[in-house]
């Protein structure tokens, strides 16, 4: 038993159960725990002794019934791929706290609690060691999540909820029969001489037994797509994102940060725990296929978001093309991708979930996200611009900040795959995928410099607030709202107008012309002692981000070093899968006690 | 065939008799008063083939049954009565067409296919018994009592 | 007094010190005199990279003295401070008979230094203009809003720059490549509130990203063929390969990394553009220091190269092609600093042509060009600054006129320039060209060399125009009738003594530093002993007799001379003839070709940007339209089951009583059956 993993865990249910009242004790009672957990996950993974063993286990019986079989069980552990999430989520959840601190004003203590309820969930699915328990994690974020786009959401709030929620319990569904298909084929087919009468739901133990005695290629084909259905709705991979930007433009801003940050990254650990470990035969024969389902979420995700008009439907689709980046490296299942990979995963969730706290604070003070509203926001604020700045940078994979660590590792990685590693029958497609991903690299430059440019560079001019607060800021406003935005509506175009028109800055813009009249900048807003730049609090919130940002970027193999025991473990029988099935057998260094000077000479 | 046996097919013969007399007339008979005494004769019906069972197997079984099968008719028969009675006071008619709230909200409520005209009778102040395909009569717009679903 | 491993640390840790620091104090404390910890540091780094070369020096003259030593040895040292990533055994050792290096296999990226001779003139050169141009800026940013964020970016910049040329594996390299060019991207847009000045920031960065993902592709390539990044262990095995496709493949790859960071043709775009930034960035990145890393990356490939000739030939032909592109657009710009941009672009593909032509003579004259170029070039932007200051910002040079005794020393040492880019003997500029046209003509003796003839004729022809569209800017802006800009109000004078200290001073390096290099031999016999060009001492080459010798450097005299009359007879005359000329060369299309800067802006629009948006659009289209609709569609099934199904609820129990006897006899039927 684990104290400290354990108080981490339920301290924020509790405190969701207990806080109450109005505002202001609410707020500061949710920000209190919120850093009880972070610091909880800092002392943790300061603890962290390395290796492949668990660590920080608590393993209880949960249901144990004497008449059935069943043997399910409160097992908690962390472990080199966990940790790092672990600690992502608590860190993002200070953020998340504090990003709304002014701009929630309804049943601020509902929406408080809400949160906290959604961090034990989240981090209740990266510590789960069985699979019901992971399960249960799993969907109860959808609950919590599924209430603050909701109610605290803006125009298509609730369209967006449902529509978010249904999307994502439908795959997971399917997830679940899955994970429930893997625990009976292990309970019928026990690896040892001996069965043990016992219906193991450890996903310790059901990964051992089917590294002892896989499954049947055909069968693990399709409970592999059978998992896959909900981790990449979740994730989103392509083509089954679109329930993400919606949710991402209409959810509040800790609610985008939290899903961007944390809630996608479920979907890839579930590919990293269990269809990698488990399924390692159908990983290995649908690589190609699985391979160029991310690469596709790549380009396009890319290419789309350089068509968005809205900074924050831009976000949620250069997060389809980040988080195609990290799936290409998980399923490429090799020691250097794997570990991008899962680096990557950290560094999107501190990336991106810093862009949306960001746009969060724009939206609190221009009550628009429209990238035309905006222009030379760079000097009036230049504090906001410069973690902008350091968060695009890191978003398209400046070296010295977090994406490059991740990336370069993570595309290294899947280059190997095609050119220098067994995929016999697939050799050729794997290069031309490691070929066409760098294109995804010059995109991702493209739109969020374009974006930045746009947003913080040419002449200054500020959108209009002195307009009343937009749906879903004011109470009365709300209620009008609400008659209409329940029904399923006929097609999605007449929700969303926006998306048909191409970006209102005229794309003359890419050709430099300085000839062109400045247009005039708009007289500065009323009131203008309202609009000021970064508070401390805001700087407070985007500091922690930008200095692991640094950190990850300048030294990844801190973490790397931390992750990689237990990733090189999961992805053990995946590259053994491959070589059996290319028939060629891959040496290395580590299975011999001295380096074969294989073809020296010859 | 031995003759308890030949003895129970006979009444069950007659229970089976029973339900299906009470089942036509439950389906084809539009008069609610009508339609309760089918449902009455269709119990009858399964009561029999019950006491036939229990002299079959020679326990108490089936005759418990029975009996307890009256006793609730015996309730039922109250309860529905008087149910129909406060039916027939809302709209004059016993016609149970005249009542489909349990229908979908935007089916199209039953019609009758017009007849023929009928010759022209006086009007009785007792419930009559309509024939069967008349379109029911209401009293006011059915739609006001509807439920908003 | 220090050792190198120390000097190695202090060049690029002073700038960055000081970039820290001016960040961090800007604002509050130093305000208005932001400049002062950047350019010390800056000056401090330039005395720290003079004593690096002394010691290197030292250690070659007792590798020389030392009987029975190998001169192909080289002289290096390596140090690692800590290591960035660590993944052992990341790769599985080649199956198909390839030979392993030692470390195969071991992704470990250690953020480790090197000096060796190359690295040791790239350093000096680029902390010396760097000093040099921070001190300029002084005068020229002082009272700019952005002083200290101006003098935080260039201490930045230096300390990537001087990283990047003493990065000892690809990944290092790779690293400070794309940090110089946030920088450039930055420093391009410090005046952000001018859109042009923001796009062409982002173009640059753009474009140089295009190439960064060939130099990328090139990496994952020689990772995936050497099993590792570090110099040392790529040069070493790279023998093994020679005519492996690979090679070619990395070398071509590499060479697309160069073209966009060095600005050559087809991603030579973004360069015009940059000049938004200013002065003294372009002087700093985009002439002297940033844009030159490409060269410097192909000299420190060298080993590859030599093993992949049609690499060689690719990177001669690109290098000529853009000499001769940038030359012929340069002639006919009228903004000044375009001008320069294209002069530089022109020059770099002289660079690359020595490169290509891959011989030990020819890459030490490519360096020593660089070298010279970015004094000449330095000194040539500075005093563009210069007029640009005292003329309030105005560059276009059909404004300006006669401003030599306005501005007196400006106009003294942008002559110099002049005459130094022009090869003018005995300025620095005729030593390096000469070595560019001697290597060439010695090449073209060897085996394969005809491409290098036409190559050196090229380069010849390079040199006439190179005159031309130098001298003819410089006799319009200071000779002819005095003309100054409304911009620049009544009181146009030279500018202060912090902007022409480092204009003498550059102009003097503009004038002597080639001819002390070439006449003491000490610049091509230092440059010898890099590890990287130790492959290249074995490569025989023909004598060059002294006749030859003779007979090009006339000819490039000659050929100077001539375009340099022309230059003084077409602009310093009546305007008649020059509208005569243009009018001539337009039959053919040139004129308008050359003014157009051969139309590579709306082609790439055309062919590239408008393509892709419109997909962009598309998919955004189809994103929304179906597969989001797919979605809903999707979402719609249990809507439109029920309605199929509503029918059936219709409010008539006998209805409901008779389905329900359905389900009985179904059942019934069931049980029986």
């Amino acid at each position: 038993m684990d104290v400290l993993l354990l108080t981490s865990l339920f301290l924020p249910l509790a405190g969701a159960l207990l806080l109450g009242g109005d505002r202001n004790p609410a707020r500061w009672g949710a920000l209190a725990i919120a850093l009880a957990v972070l610091g909880i996950a800092v002392a943790l993974a300061a603890r962290y002794p390395g290796g492949t063993a668990p660590f920080a286990s608590t393993d209880w019986p949960w249901l144990d019934w004497t008449a059935a079989p069943i043997d399910v069980r409160f097992h908690i552990a962390l472990d080199g791929l966990s940790l790092w999430l672990f600690a992502l989520t608590a860190l993002l959840m200070v953020v998340a706290v504090l990003v709304g601190w002014e701009a929630i004003k309804d049943q601020a203590s509902l929406y408080y609690r809400l949160l906290l309820v959604l961090e034990t969930g989240m981090l209740g699915v990266f510590v789960a060691r069985d699979i019901i328990l992971f399960y249960v994690f799993f969907e109860f974020t959808l609950i919590p999540l599924f209430f603050l786009i909701g109610i605290w959401g803006s125009r298509q709030r609730r369209w967006a909820a449902m529509k978010f929620f249904l999307f994502t319990l439908a795959g997971s569904m399917l997830t679940f029969l899955g994970l429930l298909a893997v625990v009976l084929w292990v309970y019928y087919h026990p690896a040892g001489e001996a069965a043990s009468g016992r219906m193991t739901f450890s996903i310790a133990e059901l990964t051992a037994a089917l590294g002892a005695r896989p499954m049947d290629p055909t069968m693990q084909i399709w409970i592999f797509l059978a998992l896959f259905a909900g981790f990449a709705v979740k994730a989103p991979l392509w083509p089954l994102h679109t329930w993400l930007p919606l949710a991402h433009v209409e959810a509040p801003a800790a609610g985008s940060v939290l899903l961007a940050g944390v809630l996608l990254k479920v979907g890839v650990y579930g590919f990293v725990r269990f269809s990698l470990p488990m399924l390692p035969q159908a990983a290995a024969t649908l690589m190609p296929w699985l391979l160029w389902i991310s690469l596709a979420g790549v380009i396009y995700g890319a290419l789309v978001a350089l068509a968005q008009s809205d900074i924050k439907r831009l976000i949620a689709y250069s997060s389809v093309s980040h988080l195609g980046f990290c799936t290409l490296g998980i399923f490429a299942a090799n020691r250097l991708s794997v570990a991008g990979g899962v680096l990557q995963m950290v560094n999107h969730g501190l990336a991106t979930g810093g862009l949306f706290a960001v746009v969060g604070m724009l939206y609190e003070r221009f009550h628009t996200r429209e990238i035309a509203d905006f222009g030379g926001l760079a000097r009036r604020f230049p504090r906001l611009a410069f973690f902008t700045l350091v968060l695009t940078l890191s978003s398209i994979a400046l070296p010295g900040l977090a994406g490059f660590a991740g990336e370069f590792p993570l595309l290294a990685g899947v280059f190997q795959r095609g050119w220098a590693e067994p995929a016999a029958p697939h050799a050729l497609q794997l290069r031309a995928i490691a070929v066409l991903s760098l294109a995804g690299v010059v995109l991702g430059a493209w739109y969020m410099l374009w974006m930045y440019q746009r947003v913080f560079f040419g002449p200054e001019r500020l959108p209009d607030t002195s307009s009343p607060l937009p749906l879903g800021e004011g109470p009365g406003v709300r209620a009008a709202e609400d008659s209409g935005s329940g029904q399923w509506p006929v097609a999605s175009g007449q929700y969303d107008a926006t998306i048909d028109k191409f970006p209102i800055s005229n794309p003359q813009s890419l050709i430099p012309n300085p000839s062109a009249a400045c247009p005039h900048p708009s007289p500065l807003p009323k009131g203008e002692g309202t609009i000021r730049d970064l508070s401390p609090r805001e700087i407070f919130c985007l500091t922690p981000l930008v200095a692991m940002i640094f950190w990850i970027g300048l030294q990844p193999g801190f973490f790397l070093d931390r992750m990689r025991p237990t990733l090189d473990d999961l992805i053990a029988p995946v590259t053994r899968a491959c070589e059996t099935a290319s028939g060629v057998q891959a040496v290395f260094n580590s299975d011999h006690s001295t380096p074969t000077p294989r073809g020296r000479g010859g | 065939m031995h003759p308890e046996i030949a003895l129970l097919n006979d009444f069950l013969l007659v229970g089976a008799l029973l339900f299906g007399v009470g089942l036509i007339g439950f389906v084809s008979r539009r008069n609610m008063i009508v339609m309760f005494l089918s449902a009455e004769i269709m119990l009858q019906g399964v009561s029999l083939s019950l006491a036939a069972w229990g002299r079959f197997h020679n326990d108490f079984g089936g005759q418990t049954l029975v009996l307890l099968i009256i006793a609730v008719a015996a309730c039922e028969a109250a309860v529905a009565l008087a149910l129909v009675l406060t039916l027939f006071h809302r709209r004059g008619s016993l016609d149970i067409a005249a009542w489909h709230f349990l229908r979908e909200a935007n089916q199209p409520p039953f019609r009758d296919a017009p007849l023929p005209e009928e010759p022209a009778q006086r009007r009785e102040p007792w419930p009559r018994l309509p024939t069967a395909g008349v379109r029911p009569e209401t009293f006011g717009e059915e739609n006001d009592y509807r439920p908003r679903v | 007094m220090f050792d190198v491993q120390t000097l190695l640390i202090l060049i690029p840790a002073l700038p960055l010190a000081a970039a820290l620091v001016t960040a961090a104090l800007g604002t509050r404390l130093l305000r208005d005199r932001s400049h002062a910890p950047v350019v010390a540091a800056l000056t401090l780094s330039f005395v720290a990279s003079v004593l690096l070369v002394f010691q290197l020096q030292e250690r070659i003259e007792e590798r020389a003295a030392q009987p029975g030593s190998s001169r192909s040895a080289g002289v290096e040292e390596v140090v690692a401070r800590w290591s960035w990533i660590n993944v052992p055994d990341a790769m599985p050792h080649p199956v198909d008979g390839r030979i392993e290096t030692p470390g195969w296999g071991n992704f470990s990226i250690e953020v480790s230094l090197r000096a060796d001779p190359l690295t040791a003139v790239m350093l000096a050169m680029v902390t010396c203009i760097s000093a040099l141009v921070a001190i300029y800026s002084i005068g020229y940013m002082r009272g700019d809003p952005g002083y200290w964020r101006f003098f935080a970016y260039v201490g930045l910049f230096v300390f990537s720059m001087t990283m990047l040329v003493s990065a000892s594996n690809f990944l290092l390299l790779y690293v400070f490549w794309e940090l110089v060019g946030l920088c450039s991207y930055l420093l391009i847009g410090f005046w952000y509130e001018r859109p042009a000045a923001a796009a062409a920031g982002k173009k640059a960065f753009l474009v140089n990203r295009i190439g960064d993902v060939g130099f990328a592709l090139g990496i994952f390539l020689i990772w995936t063929t050497f099993g590792t990044l570090d110099f040392s262990g790529v040069f070493q095995s790279v023998g093994q390969y020679a005519g492996d496709w690979r090679v070619t493949a990395i070398c071509l790859l590499l060479f697309l990394g160069a073209c966009g960071k060095s600005a050559q043709f087809p991603l030579h775009v973004w360069l015009p553009d940059a000049m938004e930034g200013p002065t003294p960035v372009s002087a700093l990145i985009h002439a002297a220091t940033m844009v030159a890393a490409g060269v410097y990356m192909v000299a420190r490939c060298t080993p590859l190269f030599a093993f992949a000739p049609d690499a060689q030939y690719v990177v001669a032909v690109i290098g000529g092609v853009t000499a001769l592109l940038g030359a012929i657009i340069a002639i006919t710009q009228t903004d000044l600093k375009r001008i320069l941009a294209y002069s530089t672009i022109s020059h770099l593909g002289y660079m690359f042509v020595a490169l290509g032509t891959c011989t030990l003579l020819s890459i030490t004259a490519g360096m020593f060009h660089l070298i010279t170029h970015a004094f000449f070039k330095a000194l040539l932007f500075l005093g563009a600054g210069s007029v640009m200051y005292a003329a309030g910002g105005v560059i276009d040079i059909r404004r300006l006129g006669g401003l030599r005794r306005r501005l007196p020393v400006t106009y003294t040492t942008f002559l110099a320039g002049c005459l130094s880019i022009a090869g003018v003997v005995p300025l620095a500029g005729f030593w390096s060209k000469d070595a560019i046209l001697l290597s060439l003509h010695d090449r073209s003796g060897l085996a394969g060399g005809g491409l290098f003839e036409i190559l050196y004729l090229t380069t010849l022809l390079g040199v006439v125009l190179i005159d031309f569209y130098m001298f003819r800017p410089f006799f319009l802006v200071f000779h002819g009738a005095e003309r100054i800009p409304p911009e620049a109000g009544d009181h146009l004078h030279e500018s202060p003594g912090s902007m022409t200290a480092p204009l003498v001073v550059l102009a003097f390096g503009s004038v002597v530093v080639g001819a002390y290099f070439e006449w003491t031999h000490g610049f091509a016999h230092f440059l010898s002993f890099t590890p990287s060009f130790e492959c290249l001492a074995q490569s025989g080459h023909t004598a060059i007799g002294t006749a030859d010798k003779w007979r090009i450097a006339a000819t490039g005299s000659v050929l100077t001379a001539v375009g340099i009359a022309a230059a003084a007879m077409l602009y310093l005359g009546s305007g008649k003839a020059v509208a005569l000329l243009a009018r001539a060369m337009n039959v053919f299309g040139l004129y308008s070709l050359s003014y157009g800067k051969f139309f590579f802006d709306p082609i790439y629009n055309a062919f590239v940007v408008w393509p892709l948006l419109s997909v962009a659009r598309l998919a955004a289209w189809f994103d929304l339209s179906a597969i989001d609709s797919l979605v809903d569609r999707c979402g719609r099934i249990p809507k439109q089951a029920g309605a199929a199904l509503r029918p059936a609820q219709n409010g008539l129990v006998q209805f409901y009583a008779l389905a329900m006897v359905f389900g009985v006899l179904v059942l019934l039927g069931i049980m029986l059956m």
